[in-house]
């Protein structure tokens, strides 16, 4: 009977010790890397994820869409033979559904930066912005605002139309992703609503974000400016394209001298340079991946003109982008002074005060001549101006990501309106200004998980 | 309180002071009623003796010699019996005993053919004091014919309705019984038989198997926490004894039960197994993105190490638990079923030694059963490629320098005017002739050798049972260079330390070894190409390793040679040993449980169960391999002109991973069993477990690694983004620096019962909650509450049963909840850290979105089914019918990827309690016995039928039927549909003009693969059926002849689909293509005789994927093997005394017999579908007992 008791006993107290720490037990972390994020720091982590927020590792995260069907560069014929996909070659002759049913990257990239946004924001919420964190915690709440719209405006560059005024409030925009909810609808807004959420976005982020990130992955308070003037670009509205362009290069101005790069080295141009306001890399698709320079691009620049010589290499024979602003053989789809200083000097040409506009310029060109070489360029009135400007700005800004937009606006001035060929196996290709495909279809599973989602046109 | 209340109903007749039961000696010693089992017939019912005082046992040992009865007697009794002299010819049996027991204070009995030897009443013996009077606590044990514990029995006074139950041990207790007692001993499976204590208070009784229980021997269920006695089981069971494990001689265990019990399938070739390590399903897979393995334990708690560390030679017999009612008592984690595998113990009280080895050679693969291009085509296709300037795109300068074969090479060269046309040609010519699976074979593989020596010490003494093993296994695998070697030692002990209370204590421990070299073997090696050009020459006549084109081109090979660095060529044959993989893994593990009898019907239980295993994992790449050569060279920097600058120091490069596994289990149980009234049998058990998994680990890189110096450097930049040597790219070097650490927590609470009444009517029930440290749920939501309950009826104890023909036959049913665990997802947000690519800061990435309602997956499962066993055990075996409902399954939703919730390659997804599932099915077994003779064979049949549809899934259909064809192994779950299931395209035959092959789009013949490939919904696609098989089974056949024996096993797998691969008409992308390229459409007329399509040049991704996911390649995967071949000699010592040890057995063992009918016309072997054909494989072994 004692030893009875003894083993009771001893059972029982057992039990309890495993009662009292039951909690602590069952509460241990099953996986140590698993972490629900609790503090600012867990919500900077996640905005300082490269990968998904800047595209590092040649990941990407600026649509290439937005470069694939520009003009900016070719493919050669074995290249589109035998290196190229069907999706690939597709998107390069603008067929018609280049990707049917196909999940898209360039719609998915954005979209998983925009969750990473809306996390740190419904997260940090729930936080409570004490003193000795305020700087901390504006950074998040800003950055996050900021990598919304950055992305917002990417997708809506290839997914949904060009701005118009007139139209802006019945043509469809992107759907608009506001919290990290699984639950929320998903619908597309118009595209008045759409750019009226990015400008929202960036206006909001430029009271918080610093004017000196420290990392050229994380925006500041100019990155926000100058990707407003972008934006405010991209919808015609020069008055506050020149604006915020002019805000943003109060603040950072900054331009690499080109002539203090080191021309031998096969990549000349650091990452995360000083023209550098946000590293971003395009997503790499293939066609822009082979791409041959175009011709007649290639040869506008001048012989004493540096950047051929420290940007592109010979791929067959042609010459084919070599160093981006990434500081690898990546396209380059981020931000930089010298865009804004291009953006100041267009809307200054067309606002009139071309004089400005084209000091804005050749402030720009000087720094990418060799030394004592440069005359500076002049205009005789703002038309002439925005032409030279316009044709130093596909010289500038090629393969950036940019062309596209460019196009898609510019096509709205007939002036500026061209009609642009592909040539492969005999056959041509032409994409004809304000033409539908100039908006890319939302990929196929997007409409089949969402059956009452318009299309774009066709 | 509740074991005082359980005492004051324990029935008492008389309360005597334990005080007065202390003082009492014992007064007779150890009582031992021996029982030998009868042999067979054939012996006279006559006598004939001459001796003289003999004592009785002499005289009944003589009887049994001569006519085959036996006695069963007390050695006591006897020796108070009175010598006897006796002379007698050819007298009857009772004459003789009537004179043996003449004033003797004996009597006999006769039952069939065994003799109780009884006391006489005892009011004749006068002399004796009345022990009736003195009450005494009787202490026993009940074993069988071979000496081992029989559980269960029902021990009752006669004449009252005081009665107790053997525990597993086969002990029982009766305390405060009068001396003079008469215990009845009744069970199910074994004899009734009577004894009189007459004042013993330790005995032991041998009882009889009935003849009609279950099988020769009856082996119980173990279900890990108890075993249960077959009869008294509502559940469904099967066991593996000894002698089917021993069958077989794959020194992994599991691979030791395949086609031997209906109802588990192994999967093989097609049928997938998408989230399963063991690849094994019991009864149908009833979860989708959970685990689908079954619950391993190794006897008493499950087993989460490498099932390669188990030795098969210690394993006694393997239960496998199947509906809810055997296997819901491991609650959470036994929806997919429970194998139990049971290590043996010391029995025998003659130590035993026992040594078991064996050796099998496997042949090498067949290679040629991978249908590929032949050389000769492939070089002419190349040619005509070549010519429509196909490659152009890998000259002039391609900044990825892809390696082209050496053809397209020489044509260039031709074409640069470097080689003349007519050299080309002949190398050519010469380069037709070469078939590279010639090569592999002979310097790839070779013949698997493997060997496994066993040794075991067992026994068993009255207080001390000891069982102790060392094997060793050595395997050189098929592949060269492969090898494995395990060594375990195991040690498992039984101590008596009081009457009441026993210790097991066991350890174990197992160091396995794996390694390899860098052998590719068929498979992928890597870079832009996925194998090796069909007439690749991997030695030069003289055998020595040759070079083949690989990752870079020719030129740009031979600039970095002209520049300085290291020689970038990849020889595959040589390389094989410039690698060492190696695992090494050591498992520790200790157990101790005490167990303590309360009281007679209740004892105490715990166990403490330790586990340790570490695995070292080394991958050394010598500075002589490729891998390590190639690293070097892409980093190199050329600085000016000739210098160098190696950022990844020349030399060697190692990497670790190394990882720990400490598990602690801990077990507190009570187990009760009580009966009375002689008909009322109540077991039950109920405790509570604790489990803690902690596995860590680490990996590592250390570069510049120098053997002779055992160094490596430590200087190395981590931080430089370096652009890559010829334009190759640009990055930092590699960092492989990790660290993991992963928690499982486990409490549960669970109990069982069982009530038979009467031997014919069983009740059973069980509960079991678990509570777990799932991540995020909060502590309260995290237990899953898991039930059944059951029934049986024993038809043939009935007494209103006539059936002469059935001997045996139970009717049972079950119902209840087994449950699945999967941690793919959390409740909350979670993230995972690292580090930014670009700078040096922490980031965080997200890995799931919250979600509260998470819940366990649960299996609510309904069983009925029949046991049976005809008159004379000519045919035995059950019948089941089971039906399950799986409910919150794990679901993978797709999701829409604007959620963001994204992969890097392919759609998004989520998890969720989004899906159902139903099973049902049919398990069979049936045995006969169509000759019992000296000769004999025995027939085993197993069928099984499982059929296994979605009942719900949250995902809409695609509106685009492709996405529904891919390879079998993905999951894209249709409702009403089997988990895993081909669709495929309609086919309408090739157009006879083009050889295009041709669909139905929109309901015409069509050949718009673009629109095919988008638009035709899942409705409008063929579908073929499941890719797992619905019916299947074996068939096993059984032939001895004294100690001869034979033994083949047929399996079977019937009603599901297999896709076949062929030629699609496309473009050589991997240096390969399908061998149908030879009997593809080339002009008008061949489509009457083939179905394979024409070249297209360009190629066009649709029209290959519409004739690769087309009707005409499902086939059916039907099939019949021949599975194996075993024969053995056994000689046992009690045969042929001469035998200098008690046993030996000779075996030997064929599998990978191949198939031998299969359904499609094409006569492909569905488990080889045109990947490598394993040999056929002989094993011999020898087993020797001393």
């Amino acid at each position: 009977m004692k030893n009875t008791s003894i083993i009771l006993v001893v059972f029982l107290i057992a039990l309890q010790i495993v009662a009292c720490k039951k909690a602590d037990f069952l509460n241990a972390k099953p996986d140590a890397s698993l972490v629900v994020p609790s503090t600012v720091a867990d919500f900077q982590a996640l905005l300082d994820n490269d990968i998904i927020m800047n595209g590092a590792g040649n990941n990407g995260i600026v649509p290439g869409l937005s470069e694939v069907g520009a003009n900016d560069y070719y493919l050669r014929n074995p290249y589109f033979n035998s290196s190229m996909d069907l999706i690939s070659k597709n998107e390069y002759t603008w067929a018609e559904n280049p990707y049917p049913g196909a999940y898209i990257n360039d719609w998915e990239y954005p979209y998983r930066a925009i969750l990473a946004s809306n996390s740190a924001l419904d997260g940090i919420q729930k936080i409570l912005r004490t003193k000795d964190q305020q700087i901390a915690y504006d950074n998040v709440v800003g950055s996050a605002l900021f990598y919304r719209a950055f992305n917002f405006y990417q997708v809506a560059q290839v997914f949904a139309p060009v701005y118009d005024s007139i139209t802006a409030n019945s043509d469809l925009g992107i759907p608009l992703r506001l919290s990290s909810d699984i639950n929320e609808k998903i619908f597309r807004s118009t595209v008045k609503q759409t750019y009226l959420q990015i400008i929202n976005d960036l206006k909001q982020a430029t009271t918080l974000l610093p004017v000196n990130p420290t990392t050229g992955n994380r925006p500041g308070k100019p990155t926000a400016f100058a990707l407003l003037a972008r934006t405010y670009l991209s919808m015609q509205d020069y008055t506050n394209a020149y604006l915020y362009s002019d805000s943003c290069l109060q603040l950072y101005n900054l331009l690499i001298d080109y002539n203090f790069l080191d021309i031998s080295q096969r990549l000349p141009i650091q990452r995360f340079n000083k023209e550098n306001l946000l590293n971003a890399i395009l997503i790499g698709a293939k066609p822009v991946l082979y791409n041959s320079i175009d011709s007649s691009l290639f040869n506008s620049y001048a012989s004493n003109d540096l950047r051929p010589k420290i940007w592109f290499g010979t791929l067959a024979n042609t010459p084919h982008l070599k160093c981006s602003y990434d500081g690898s053989g990546f396209p380059y789809g981020g931000i930089a002074t010298d865009e804004i200083y291009l953006i100041r000097a267009e809307c200054e040409a067309r606002m009139g005060s071309y004089a400005a506009g084209m000091a804005d310029l050749n402030n720009l060109l000087e720094k990418r001549f060799v030394t004592g070489t440069f005359i500076p360029y002049t205009a005789i009135n703002s038309l002439d101006a925005l032409s030279q400007i316009l044709i130093e700005r596909r010289k500038e800004l090629l393969l950036r990501g940019l062309r596209w937009t460019d196009l898609r606006r510019l096509n709205k001035t007939p002036q500026y309106a061209q009609t642009i060929l592909r040539e492969e196996n005999g056959t041509t290709y032409t994409l004809q200004p304000n033409d539908p495909r100039y908006v890319w279809l939302i990929p196929d599973p997007v409409i089949g998980f969402n059956p009452g989602m318009m299309q774009n046109p066709r | 309180m509740y074991l005082k209340a359980l005492r004051n109903s324990w029935p008492s007749r008389r309360g005597l002071p334990t005080k007065t039961l202390l003082i009492m000696k014992l007064i007779i010693l150890l009582t031992v009623i021996a029982c030998v089992h009868a042999t067979a017939g054939g012996f006279a019912q006559t006598v004939t003796i001459s001796l003289k005082n003999a004592s009785l046992e002499t005289i009944f040992k003589e009887i049994k010699k001569q006519t085959g009865y036996n006695f069963f007697y007390n050695y006591d009794w006897l020796e108070r019996a009175n010598k006897v002299s006796i002379d007698v010819k050819n007298a009857p049996l009772n004459q003789v005993l009537d004179l043996c027991f003449e004033g003797q204070p004996l009597t006999y009995e006769i039952v069939e053919k065994t003799i109780s030897v009884k006391q006489r009443s005892l009011s004749n013996q006068p002399n004796e004091v009345d022990p009736s009077i003195v009450p005494i606590d009787i202490h026993g044990k009940v074993v069988d014919e071979s000496g081992k514990p029989v559980p269960g029995v029902t021990v009752a006074i006669k004449g009252t309705k005081k009665a107790t139950t053997t525990d597993e041990n086969g002990e029982f207790t009766m305390n405060r019984a009068e001396s003079n007692t008469v215990l009845n001993f009744t069970s199910i499976n074994m004899q009734s038989f009577e004894l009189s204590v007459n004042g013993k208070s330790d005995i032991e009784i041998k009882l009889k198997s009935k003849v009609t229980s279950l099988g020769d021997v009856t082996v119980e269920y173990s279900s890990g926490y108890q075993k249960i006695s077959p009869e008294r089981a509502t559940g469904s069971f099967s066991v593996l004894d000894n002698k089917l494990i021993t069958r077989s001689i794959y020194s992994n265990i599991l691979n030791r039960i395949e086609n031997l019990t209906p109802s588990l399938m192994f999967a093989h070739g097609d049928i997938p197994s998408n989230s399963s390590a063991t690849g094994i399903t019991i009864r149908g897979q009833s979860t989708i993105y959970g685990n689908s393995d079954p619950l391993i334990v190794l006897d008493n708690f499950p087993y989460y190490g490498n099932i390669d560390n188990i030795n098969p030679n210690d394993i006694e017999n393997i239960t496998i638990l199947k509906d809810a009612s055997a296997s819901s008592i491991w609650g959470a984690t036994a929806g997919n079923g429970v194998i139990v595998i049971t290590t043996k113990k010391g029995q025998t009280k003659r130590p035993q030694i026992s040594l078991n080895t064996s050796v099998t050679i496997q042949g090498k693969p067949n290679l040629f059963n991978v249908n590929t291009i032949s050389s000769a085509d492939y070089i002419d296709l190349e040619q005509s490629l070549y010519g429509k300037g196909y490659y152009a795109g890998y000259f002039n300068g391609n900044p990825y320098f892809p390696a082209v074969t050496p053809v397209v090479q020489l044509l260039n060269d031709v074409d640069s005017g470097i080689v003349s046309s007519t050299v080309a040609q002949q190398q050519i010519n010469a380069m037709k002739t070469q078939d590279v699976r010639n090569d592999e074979t002979k310097y790839f593989y070779r013949q698997g050798v493997n060997q496994q020596y066993s040794l075991n010490v067992s026994g068993a003494s009255q207080n001390i049972n000891y069982f102790m093993s060392a094997g060793w296994d050595h395997d050189l695998g098929n592949m060269v260079s492969y090898q494995t070697n395990r060594i375990t030692l195991r040690s498992i002990n039984t101590i008596k330390i009081s009457k009441n209370l026993f210790v097991d204590a066991g350890i174990n421990y197992v160091q396995g070894i794996n390694q390899n070299g860098n052998n590719p073997g068929q498979n992928y090696i890597g870079a832009n190409v996925s194998t090796f050009y069909p007439y690749a020459k991997l030695v030069n006549n003289n055998g020595a390793p040759l070079p083949i084109n690989f990752s870079y081109n020719n030129n740009f090979l031979q600039t970095s040679q002209n520049v300085g660095l290291l020689n970038w060529q990849y020889y595959p044959v040589a390389d094989i040993n410039r690698e060492e993989n190696k695992v090494k893994t050591r498992d520790y593990t200790a157990n101790i449980a005490f167990r303590y009898k309360i009281i007679p019907s209740l004892n105490a239980e715990i166990k403490y169960q330790y586990e340790n295993q570490l695995v070292d994992g080394t991958n050394l790449y010598s500075d002589s391999s490729y891998y390590a050569r190639n690293l070097v060279n892409i980093y190199t920097q050329v600085i000016g002109n000739g210098i160098l600058s190696f950022p990844i120091p020349i030399g060697g490069i190692i990497y670790y991973q190394n990882s720990e596994l400490v598990s602690h289990q801990g077990r507190a149980q009570l187990n009760f069993t009580q009966s009375w009234g002689s008909k009322n049998l109540l077991t039950a058990i109920a405790g509570t477990e604790i489990k803690s998994t902690v596995t860590t680990g680490n990996s590592n890189v250390e570069y510049g690694y120098e053997p002779n110096s055992y160094t490596v450097q430590s200087l190395i930049n981590y931080n430089i983004n370096y652009p890559f040597y010829g334009n190759l790219g640009n990055g930092s070097i590699p960092v492989v620096q990790n660290i993991s650490k992963t928690t499982d927590h486990f409490l549960s609470y669970y109990s069982n019962a069982a009530y038979t009444y009467n031997n014919k009517y069983i009740l059973s029930g069980s509960v079991r909650y678990d509570e777990a440290n799932l991540f995020g749920v909060e502590t309260n939501e995290k237990g899953a509450p898991l039930y059944s309950f059951g029934g049986a009826w024993l038809v043939t104890n009935e007494s209103f049963y006539h059936f002469s023909w059935i001997d045996y036959l139970k009717i049972r049913a079950t119902y209840g909840y087994q449950g699945n665990i999967s941690r793919l997802t959390s409740a909350y947000q979670t993230q995972t850290y690292g580090t930014a690519v670009n700078v040096p800061v922490v980031d965080a990435s997200i890995k799931n979105l919250s979600n509260r309602n998470l819940r366990w997956e649960r299996t609510a499962q309904f069983n009925t089914g029949i046991d049976f066993i005809s008159k004379n055990k000519i045919i035995s075996g059950s019948i089941d019918y089971y039906q399950k409902n799986v409910k919150d399954l794990m679901g993978q939703a797709p999701i829409d990827p604007t959620y963001g919730l994204i992969n890097y390659s392919g759609p998004g997804f989520f998890y969720g309690n989004v899906a159902g599932m139903k099973v049902n099915g049919t398990d069979l077994e049936l045995n006969s016995r169509n000759l019992d003779g000296r000769l004999k064979w025995y027939t085993t049949f197993l069928f099984s039928y499982t059929s296994s549809k979605v009942t719900r899934y949250l995902m809409p259909v695609n509106s685009s039927g492709s996405t529904y064809l891919n390879a079998s192994s993905s999951i894209n779950p249709i409702v009403g549909k089997p988990l895993y299931a081909y669709y495929s395209y309609p086919y309408a035959g090739l157009d006879p003009s083009t050889g295009n092959p041709l669909g139905y789009y929109q309901g015409k013949v069509s050949n718009d693969y673009a629109s095919m490939a988008t638009n035709i919904p899942l409705d409008s696609l063929v579908y073929n059926g499941s890719a797992q098989p619905v019916y299947f089974g074996a068939f096993r056949n059984t032939i001895s002849y004294e100690g001869f024996s034979l033994s083949c096993n047929i399996s079977y797998k019937l009603g599901y689909y297999f896709r076949k691969h062929s030629y699609d008409g496309g473009l050589p992308t991997s240096w390969t293509l399908n061998g149908d390229y030879a009997k593809r459409w080339k002009q008008p007329g061949d489509e009457k005789q083939t179905n394979i399509p024409s070249l297209l040049y360009p190629a066009d991704p649709n029209r290959e994927q519409f004739y690769d996911y087309s009707s005409i390649l499902v086939e059916r995967a039907d099939n019949i093997r021949l599975e194996d071949i075993s024969i053995s000699y056994d000689k046992d010592r009690s045969k042929s005394s001469t035998l200098p040890f008690s046993h030996f057995r000779l075996y030997a063992y064929m599998a990978n017999l191949g198939v031998i009918w299969v359904a499609n016309k094409d006569k492909i072997d569905p488990y080889y579908n045109n990947i490598l054909k394993p040999g056929k494989s002989i094993s011999f072994g020898l087993t020797v007992n001393f």
